[in-house]
């Protein structure tokens, strides 16, 4: 089953009226608005106090003349997120030739109150109560560490040993497989190159891409989707009571808790009746293009960069995790191995291996860019050119050549007659080379038929 | 005890110890050595005379060797690249400095000088004339001809502007037609200072030339010291009591935008909008410049406040060390008067006149670039 | 062939490692320093049509509440320009990020109080005339202390104002404006006063910032949010509104007029309308005035002969 890859292509798959749903609720209206690019923010807010339809040729006037296309993709990412609408002509509007100046265009009205709400801050509580901190606050902020390190990195570890894939909570496991990460094979289950590329993904689009797999599964989606944008606005260490949630949301709140973005603490092996976010929970506020671009600074990655690389194409990594040094074996070659460090090759078997799983060239030098250890943060660009454009090479070398099949004909009694076939190979469209030895074309019954009639003639 | 001390040299092997993680040894001892760097920049910059005055209109010609010993390769990548970076880097930071001055370049080359941009204030023209011409490189240098030539422009400069030139040569020898000290008496009866940096070694005949005019002779050590010297030559020098002080009669177009097109006086090209000298009416296209047509020198009033720094500097702030901050100052000073900083641990700046506290970065940018104190910026300060 | 493909392919992939070194992306966190000026003879003495000191504190709380919720990181400054004391007012000893923005509006609002209301500093000797040089250069020093923190941040400024320009600050605010220039920060302007301000429109022009004076100033929220609120990156693809005429022009130190054509002491570089003996800021003796180009050598007339 495809699922939806980025938050917004699924709010784009529901239906207009859960996503006027959605917008009731002051978060959601706040986490999209964060994820907008950054002209389409700027229309969402002038459009906020503006109650009378506006032509979409007056909004023309709003951009530079040399920007139209970026205006046309903004305006309809807006549209077909429902957070703009169009609406009809207004009485007394006389038509005009262009016909843009006849579409109008009006901000969603729920969406448009509850942003009015959050600019004044009139409203800005949320339905989750913050309660007094009870515990120091370092020790809850190293158990938080170390539960929601732990349960990502199952996830993942899972993922490369398909041995420990068992040892997981089994909606998780279906979720794995849901998301075609990962696939049943003779009982047990392997990683496809999709979860190949996956786990060279940023966190952002990892937490993401399982979240969304989690949603399609729950009954009441609109209302997962508002606790989950509501998650990412709450403070990291505070913690929340669940006293008053809803049945479902308490349902929520205990999977999320699987992912590792919600922590329940038990104390003498009974669950207080609160939760705290953990820092999976609070990366979700990051924006999808800067986690993409590795701009995410370190309250989203989970460990400083720890990955140098040099032009001759050594790779030093300072890690010990098992999970990142094996995510590091898909294209490194290790040599050796410290008690502090890890060193490899980025070599071409190594690197067409991982290509041959699927994972791109763009991938690989993502990942390693996002792991960066700081001393090459200075440089620039972060890894070095030699490397970086060896690795595209190596990935267009495997498209160097194409294959295609077909019959080579040869030997024909004379030129002339070799040069008639070829023009009507030519003509069919299915003539791949010539030369005066022969010709190559593809399969083609009316090439066939037109042989034997000329070779019985 | 034999056994002992055997059993000693065995265990002293060293992959028999635990780690040694040295690196974690090393620490910072006090010769903080940035500290102390920015000591030695500040004594040197304070040796500068603060009261004296500086000649603000400066008309100034930068002289190149473009000989073969430029492309000599002790300086990465070439003598010629660091060379004509630097002198790009240092023409527009004169214009920074001193945006009433003037500027031509000379390329000195097969025993000839060239003179291949006019005085003028454009930085742009002068950059992209000496980055095209800088590629020709051939023959020995010749320190007589560069000079005349310069002369030769310079002495119609009018009188109130301090006239210079700067040479930066990496020759070690000068190929002259005549008597070279018949030249520096010409300069010194005109009033031009000549400055030479060397990338070389120390030439006799430099130095002579430099003390005779009064002006000043360095080898540059490296990369980074020779841009040093060459941008320590952009901030406005000290007058000469040569140079006359006139009441400069200057214009202040503003700019308009028209519906129709003119043609502008200095590139005689249709343009929209320009500056219209208030003397003569007529259009050209950028500041600052001499009007084609009547001559009146046309400037804008930026122009001018980039030069006030000069006259009117912020004083240097005394320094404080740590152990003396913080006994005089509470708890409510402990912060920096501009950024709001704690002050505990670092060296505190006073300034002398408004007594406000700064912290390091904030004394820097303060002298570096702000050239304003925020404390006595509060304090009023009427008409200086 | 392959690498020349490459190499051409290199600047139009959006790799951020291989664009420009600090090319506007829209991620750039922001630091938005906004200056209100809060000079208290002014603010007692508002006309009709113009605004309230009760509702501008309303409209600008506002637009930084709607400036925060662009970005998470976003981070915000405010001074009071003041008479006697520019002050920074948020934020003070509290950490910055993070803070809800009822704190922010609640921490501004008492220190507002605390310092306008502190009258030793009407008495002071700068009279009715607010420190805008004073605040500019807390602004910059400010935001020279968070480039160190954050090397990536992109800041600027935001000038309220609603006093007349004074003079005697022309040359601390140029100084200002050239520090602002280098660093490439934005200086945007909105007049609240009657009258236009020459030194802010420099400031803006020079800088690349906006200079705005809202005919209908009860508007003020919408005019800031269409024409402050964008990001550097957002201002590449909207049109704003430019400033058509920048008056460049100098006045003189005797009168304080604005003048087309003056004399410049070439020691001080003070300006004059007229012709005088002794410059008044230097006091050296000037010789005649002076011309751009010396004449030709004059050679002396032979001798007629007898």
């Amino acid at each position: 089953m495809a699922t939806a890859t980025t938050v917004f292509d699924y709010l784009i798959s529901l239906p207009r009226g859960t996503l006027h749903a959605l917008y009731a609720d002051p978060w959601t209206c706040q986490a999209i608005f964060r994820d907008l690019h950054g002209l389409a923010k700027q229309y969402v807010v002038r459009l906020m106090f503006v109650s009378t339809p506006m032509s979409l040729s007056s909004l023309l006037n709003w951009v530079k003349p040399d920007e139209i296309s970026q205006h046309k993709d903004c305006l309809e990412k807006l549209i077909a997120l429902h957070v703009c609408e169009e609406v009809s002509q207004p009485q007394g509007h006389i038509p005009s030739k262009n016909p843009d100046g006849n579409r109008f265009i009006l901000l969603n009205k729920t969406f448009q109150m509850k942003f009015n709400d959050t600019i004044a801050s009139a409203n800005q509580e949320s339905w989750l109560k913050p309660l007094e901190p009870t515990v120091d606050q370092k020790k809850i902020e190293k158990e938080l560490q170390e539960y929601s390190q732990r349960c990502f990195d199952a996830i993942l570890n899972s993922m490369l040993n398909p041995k420990e894939t068992k040892s997981l909570h089994p909606s998780i496991q279906r979720l794995v497989l849901q998301t075609g990460l990962m696939e049943e094979a003779k009982n047990s289950l392997h990683i496809t190159s999709k979860g190949f590329q996956f786990l060279l993904w940023d966190t952002y689009t990892q937490i993401w891409t399982l979240l969304l797999a989690y949603l399609s599964t729950t009954e009441n989606q609109r209302d997962a989707l508002s606790l989950i944008f509501q998650l990412s606005f709450l403070k990291m260490g505070q913690h929340y009571s669940t006293n008053h949630l809803s049945p479902s949301h308490l349902r929520i709140i205990q999977d999320l808790s699987l992912f590792g973005l919600i922590y329940q603490r038990r104390e003498n092996n009974r669950t207080e009746k609160s939760f705290y976010p953990t820092r999976l929970a609070i990366a979700l506020s990051s924006t999808q293009s800067a986690a993409h671009n590795g701009n995410t600074h370190t309250h989203t990655s989970s460990s400083e960069g720890y990955i140098m690389i040099e032009q001759n194409y050594r790779m030093y990594a300072y890690t010990n995790s098992p999970l990142q040094i094996a995510v590091l074996k898909q294209f490194v070659k290790i040599t050796y191995k410290l008690p502090n460090m890890v060193m490899g090759m980025i070599s071409r078997e190594s690197v067409r291996d991982a290509l041959r799983h699927g994972i791109t060239a763009n991938q690989m030098i993502g990942y390693m860019r996002q792991h960066a250890h700081p001393e090459m943060l200075k440089n620039f660009p972060v890894v070095p050119e030699t490397v970086a454009d060896q690795i595209r090479l190596w990935e267009t070398e495997r498209s160097r050549i194409k294959y295609e099949k077909g019959i080579y004909y040869e030997k024909f009694p004379s030129p002339a007659a070799q040069a008639n076939m070829v023009e009507y190979a030519k003509q069919l469209g299915v003539l791949l080379w010539s030369s005066d030895a022969g010709f190559f074309a593809k399969e083609s019954d009316l090439l066939k038929e037109y042989i034997k009639k000329v070779s019985k003639a | 005890m034999d056994s002992d001390d055997e059993k000693e040299e065995r265990r002293s092997y060293n992959w028999e110890k635990g780690i040694d993680k040295t690196w974690e040894n090393i620490g910072e001892d006090d010769s903080d050595l940035r500290a102390q760097e920015r000591k030695r920049k500040k004594r040197s910059t304070q040796k500068a005379i603060q009261n004296v005055r500086k000649g603000m209109t400066r008309y100034v010609f930068v002289v190149l060797d473009l000989s073969k010993s430029i492309l000599d390769k002790d300086m990465k990548p070439s003598r010629l690249t660091v060379a004509v970076k630097t002198v790009e880097a240092f023409i527009l930071d004169y214009f920074d400095q001193n945006p009433l001055s003037q500027m031509g370049v000379i390329v000195a080359r097969s025993s000839l000088a060239e003179k291949i941009t006019e005085l003028s204030g454009n930085p742009s023209k002068h950059i992209s004339t000496l980055t095209s011409t800088s590629t020709n490189v051939s023959g020995e240098f010749s320190l007589q001809n560069s000079l005349e030539v310069a002369r030769s422009t310079l002495c119609y400069v009018p009188a109130y502007g301090s006239r210079e030139i700067i040479i930066v040569s990496g020759s070690l020898s000068t190929c002259d037609p005549g008597d070279i000290f018949e030249t520096v008496e010409l300069l010194k009866k005109e009033g031009i200072k000549v400055h030479i940096i060397g990338l070389s070694a120390e030439v006799y005949v430099c130095r002579a030339v430099t003390e005779r005019t009064s002006g000043s002779y360095h080898v540059a050590l490296n990369e980074p010291h020779f841009r040093e010297l060459l941008l320590n030559l952009s901030p406005p020098p000290p007058s000469s009591s040569k140079t006359e002080t006139r009441l400069i009669k200057m214009g202040f177009p503003q700019r308009r935008a028209d519906i129709s097109p003119s043609l502008c006086a200095c590139h005689q090209q249709p343009k929209y909008g320009g500056y219209y000298c208030p003397q003569c009416q007529s259009k050209c296209c950028e500041l600052p410049t001499d009007c084609q047509v009547c001559g009146l020198t046309l400037i804008s009033s930026p122009h001018l406040a980039r030069s006030y720094h000069h006259l009117f500097p912020v004083p240097y702030f005394i320094e404080h060390v740590p152990p003396v901050a913080q006994k005089t100052f509470g708890r409510d000073e402990a912060a920096c008067l501009s950024c709001r900083v704690a002050l505990s641990q670092a060296a505190v700046y006073t300034c002398p006149q408004c007594k406000g506290n700064f912290c390091t970065e904030c004394d820097d940018y303060i002298h570096d670039s702000l050239h304003n104190c925020p404390g006595c910026e509060m304090q009023s300060r009427h008409n200086r | 062939m392959a690498w020349e493909a490459l190499r051409s392919n290199r600047k139009i992939e959006a790799d951020g490692a291989l664009s420009a070194p600090r090319g506007l992306t829209q991620d750039d966190t922001s630091l938005l320093v906004v200056l209100l000026d809060t000079n208290p003879y002014i603010w007692s003495q508002r006309k009709q049509k113009e605004l309230e000191w009760s509702s501008v504190l309303e409209h600008v709380f506002n637009f930084m509440s709607a400036y925060r919720l662009l970005k998470h990181e976003n981070r915000l400054a405010f001074i009071s320009v003041h008479p006697g004391e520019s002050k920074l007012l948020y934020p003070g000893s509290t950490d910055p990020t993070g803070t809800d923005m009822e704190d922010i509006k609640n921490e501004i609002v008492t220190q507002l109080n605390a310092h306008t209301r502190n009258e030793e500093l009407l008495k002071s000797n700068s009279g009715w005339s607010p420190m805008l040089s004073g605040a500019l250069s807390l602004a910059l020093c400010y935001i020279n202390r968070i480039q160190r923190e954050e090397p990536l941040i992109r800041p600027r400024i935001l000038v309220l104002h609603a006093s007349p320009d004074v003079s005697n600050q022309y040359i601390s605010i140029m100084n200002c404006i050239f520090s602002a220039q280098k660093k490439s920060i934005l200086i945007d302007t909105c007049i609240l006063g009657s009258n236009d301000s020459p030194f802010l429109q420099q400031a803006s022009h020079l800088t690349g910032g906006i200079y705005l004076k809202p005919s209908q100033q009860k508007a003020l929220l919408q005019y800031a949010l269409t024409c402050y609120l964008p990001d550097p990156f957002a201002r590449k693809f909207l049109s704003l509104p430019t400033l058509t005429r920048v008056d460049f022009r100098a006045s003189c130190f005797c009168h304080k007029e604005t003048i087309d054509m003056g004399f410049v002491c070439s020691v001080c570089l003070s300006i004059y309308c007229g012709i005088t003996l002794v410059c008044q800021t230097c006091g050296t003796r000037l010789l005649q005035m002076g011309t751009a180009k010396k004449p030709l050598v004059k050679k002396a007339l032979p001798a007629a002969p007898k």
